[in-house]
């Protein structure tokens, strides 16, 4: 937190910089940011905006860090057809470095209106809300859905993003190829590794028209790199006779996430009538892995406008299976004698449901437009996490009890308030 | 047959008076006046302005400008192209410019420093009241069409 004030008090220092004085010099100074508030009723799991996070908001606390974000933008234009864009997130990373908190940093080459070509880090363009969800002025909702965003812990594409464009009629066709790589860090109970991903190819698509868009993604990436917990899961297996753990070899095997292929999907929509807006999203993940299990995700808003407010109810949802561990035969009385076979038991159990994400939640909210760049947004969810299910969530206290469920099915509350800002 | 003459041409003269004739307080979109473009739908002034397509009819690349900050120039101007509060037009644009998608419009002070910069540059294109507008600038699109 003490960061995040630094930055808003290191940007109300210095107002001159986003002067028009900066325009006509082709230099521009900007920033967002939103600083919110969040409290849950949940006994067993603490709220985090996504699953890079390592730490959240329990019950019976006021949270800021988890959904307070700061962003500083410097946009150079060199000449017609260059310009330069570098930008600065905070956003209660796990650890504050150039490179963690570099979110853009790129030179775009734009010959003509249709094409553009970028090269540098850009926004990592996986979902409709990818590119944008740590801008909250961006969009209506105090929190965009977990459901859908809380698993994709990537923010940035390290590479090369092509982007033609061109109009039929009252329509623009919008079409990026990009490629590259990318790394994040992903929280769970007691421990953050950092996951690398290369060999990412996408392609997006956006058909607009003045009242609707309908959007297509579809991206590859492969894993760059096993995490130091499935290392060490897959050697403490492999030594296991198969005679108590049935297959122990190649089972170990595939615990490796190393090269293996993750495919993302999302179809999106939007379409406004009168003062009304309907959006709609659905995501598929489906991995080569039994790791990660197949993920089906997505939700429905609709919004209602009304000069400077607008209410709006979502309804989100992930859906995927379990693993069942029971399902390997393992001979767990022979396996509770060996010191730590039972660590090692359970410690598969909860790598193999990591993802296995199975949530839903209604949310109800509200903006206000205060000024024509500040707006407060206020967003009740409630989420119903079933057993083994609750991967969004964080839950501090469950390592210390043997023999519990890691994540117990569980109905929260969760009460959002933020201002967001741009300028 | 006077009568009948008077009563027509009375009735044009309601029909021109109601017809809202040219205002000097209107919003109106204006490019240089070397610039080859001489008309724009609305549709393309919005594809201009919301940053979807940044181009004229002949392919060149279009520089949109627009006033830094609020006032009531931009207020009306954003309010009849797209119906949308500046607050609305600003969180747009924040999610095009903050993702780095596309160059958002350049930002002059006032109407003044608009039209000195459409002045000296070709492909430059914004909107001013119809009061301020010169001869080394021209008329691409007015909201009352």
């Amino acid at each position: 937190m003490k960061h995040l004030i630094a930055l808003v008090l290191s940007c109300a220092a210095f107002p001159v910089l986003a002067e028009p004085l900066w325009a006509d010099s082709g230099i521009e100074l900007s920033g967002f940011g939103t600083l919110g508030l969040i409290s849950t009723d949940s006994k067993f799991y603490g709220y985090r905006r996504d699953i890079s996070q390592a730490d959240g908001a329990f019950e019976n606390e006021f949270d800021f860090n988890s959904v307070s974000i700061f962003g500083l933008q410097l946009d150079a234009n060199i000449n017609n057809a260059l310009d330069a864009v570098y930008q600065s997130v905070y956003r209660d990373q796990n650890d504050i470095s150039v490179e963690s908190i570099t979110s853009m940093a790129f030179l775009r080459y734009s010959p003509d209106a249709a094409w553009s070509v970028r090269l540098g880090r850009t926004p990592v363009d996986l979902f409709l809300l990818s590119e944008y969800r740590d801008i909250g002025f961006a969009y209506t909702w105090a929190q965009a859905p977990s459901e859908v965003y809380g698993m994709i812990p990537y923010r940035h594409l390290d590479g090369l993003d092509i982007t033609y464009s061109t109009q039929f009629s009252d329509l623009t066709l919008r079409s990026k190829v990009y490629t590259g790589k990318s790394k994040a860090d992903i929280s769970a109970v007691d421990y953050t590794e950092e996951i690398k991903i290369d060999n990412i190819y996408g392609i997006s698509l956006a058909l607009e028209a003045m009242n609707w868009t309908i959007n297509a993604r579809y991206t590859e990436v492969k894993v760059a790199q096993n995490t130091s917990l499935q290392k060490s899961l897959s050697q403490g297996i492999s030594q296991i006779p198969d005679a108590i753990w049935p297959n122990s070899t190649p089972f170990s095997e595939s615990l490796s996430l190393l090269n293996q292929n993750i495919k993302y999907v999302s179809i999106s929509g939007r379409y406004d009538f009168d003062s009304w807006q309907l959006l709609s999203e659905f995501t598929h993940t489906k991995s080569e892995s039994p790791v990660i299990p197949e993920l089906l995700a997505g939700y429905v808003s609709i919004i209602k406008r009304y000069n400077d407010h607008a209410f709006y109810l979502i309804s989100a949802f992930t859906d995927s299976d379990n693993f069942d561990i029971s399902s390997l035969n393992v001979n767990t009385q022979l396996l509770s004698l060996s010191p730590g076979g039972m660590a090692l038991y359970q410690g598969v159990d909860q790598s193999m449901n990591f993802y296995a994400s199975n949530q839903q939640t209604q949310s109800i909210g509200w903006r206000w437009n205060i000024k024509e760049n500040l707006a407060f947004k206020m967003q009740l969810d409630h989420t119903t996490v079933e057993e083994k299910g609750g991967t969004l969530w964080l839950n501090k206290n469950i390592t210390t009890i043997p023999d519990q469920l890691l994540t117990p099915k569980e109905t929260i509350n969760t009460l959002s308030t933020n201002l967001s800002f741009t300028f | 047959m006077i009568r009948v003459t008077k009563y027509v041409l009375a009735f044009a003269l309601c029909l021109i008076a109601l017809s809202s004739p040219a205002s000097p307080n209107d919003v109106i979109v204006v490019v240089n006046i070397n610039n080859p473009t001489d008309q724009l739908t609305k549709s393309q002034v919005i594809d201009l302005f919301m940053g979807k397509y940044l181009a004229f009819p002949n392919g060149i690349k279009a520089s949109t400008v627009d006033i830094d900050g609020k006032g009531n120039l931009k207020k009306r101007f954003y309010q009849q192209l797209v119906g949308m509060s500046l607050a609305r037009v600003n969180s747009f644009w924040s999610r095009i410019k903050f993702t780095g998608r596309a160059k958002p419009p350049l930002k002059q002070p006032n109407e003044d420093a608009i039209i000195r910069f459409i002045t000296l540059e070709k492909d430059a294109i914004s909107y001013i009241s119809r009061s301020k507008l010169n001869e080394n600038l021209k008329v691409v699109f007015e909201f009352n069409e």
